[in-house]
């Protein structure tokens, strides 16, 4: 007993299901496609079909390379070329992102010592305990970035 | 002291900035209330409007100047700078090595810090001047020197407007 529907009951088929019934192998349901659209309908019928099992075959192969992932993710060692990979797209992210976007420069803070008034241990006192304040809000340490003097002289008189 | 003409005003500027800049970055700001909250508990009160109005006034103005004609550093000077740069390292390395040894004393070590920093420079004045994010702060020990700098500077300035 076929378990396909007879010529009667396709005509209330949909194309969908004519097409699914088709790709199943229902003899009646191919014959009754040529009767509707003519001869001109087989040659798409067989690519439909020959399409449907080359996404069958690649399926099986997508599946068969599922499980070998899935294998390769227990065996840790496996993994290691895809995460050489992950870590250079991560440098290569970050890298560009660093060069789109420059960090702003933090200005240095410029301090005055009168010359004729300050000796070099009372300076040096002073920025070490600046440096101290520095750490006692969370920073690491001051460095001297720059020295150098300025002439206050009027212009007349150097 | 220096050896340095009276006659002739010199500033010695120092740059300072954090060790790792991305901790300067975000600390900087927070670092100069912590300044401006020291200095303000040790600057003279008495005084304090002649210092801030008087002095603002025209340090910046001044501080430019002298900007505009760095001075090439004499042996001399190259000497304070050297001294200072050596001084400091020493102070900062003898810290880094009494806290390796010293770790649970840290706390009180902090404290005693702010205290040295209040009476270190108790006797001197202290100005913060510049815009937010510019700022340069002033150490001076006599108030009347700087102001006779800066009446001799505003003055010299006013001969050649009129000139």
């Amino acid at each position: 007993m076929s378990t396909f529907p007879d010529t009667q009951s396709l005509e209330h088929y949909s194309d969908k299901d004519l097409i699914l019934a088709i790709k199943q192998g229902d003899k009646a349901a191919q014959d009754y496609a040529v009767k509707k659209y003519g001869h001109k309908i087989l040659p798409i019928l067989q690519t439909l079909t020959t399409r449907s099992r080359s996404l069958e075959s690649l399926l099986k192969e997508l599946f068969s390379l599922s499980r070998k992932l899935i294998t390769g993710i227990n065996n840790s060692h496996h993994l290691k070329p895809i995460t050489i990979l992950l870590k250079a797209a991560d440098i290569m992210i970050t890298t560009r992102k660093q060069n789109s976007y420059p960090a702003p420069v933090p200005a240095a803070i410029s301090l005055y010592f009168d010359a004729s008034q300050f000796d070099s241990t009372e300076i040096a006192d002073i920025i070490h305990l600046l440096s101290d304040t520095y750490r006692i809000i969370g920073g690491d340490a001051l460095v001297i970035k720059k020295m150098d003097y300025l002439d206050l002289s009027p212009v007349s008189r150097s | 002291m220096i050896d340095i003409d009276e006659e002739e005003p010199k500033f010695v500027r120092i740059e300072i900035e954090g060790l790792n800049a991305e901790k300067w970055y975000q600390l900087r700001t927070k670092f100069i209330r912590a300044i401006h909250k020291t200095l303000d508990t040790v600057i003279d009160h008495e005084h304090s409007s002649t210092l801030r109005d008087e002095a603002k006034k025209f340090t910046t103005e001044l501080l430019n100047y002298g900007k505009a004609k760095l001075q090439r550093a004499g042996l001399e000077n190259e000497e304070l700078m050297a001294q200072v740069d050596l001084l400091y390292s020493q102070k900062e390395k003898e810290l880094a090595e009494a806290r390796k040894l010293h770790a649970e004393a840290e706390a009180l070590e902090i404290r005693n810090n702010i205290r040295k920093l209040k009476l270190g420079i108790g006797g001197m004045k202290a100005l913060m001047i510049g815009e937010t994010g510019k700022e340069e702060i002033l150490f001076l020990k006599q108030m009347d020197h700087f102001l006779e700098i800066l009446r001799d500077f505003e003055g010299d300035n006013n001969v050649r407007l009129q000139g």
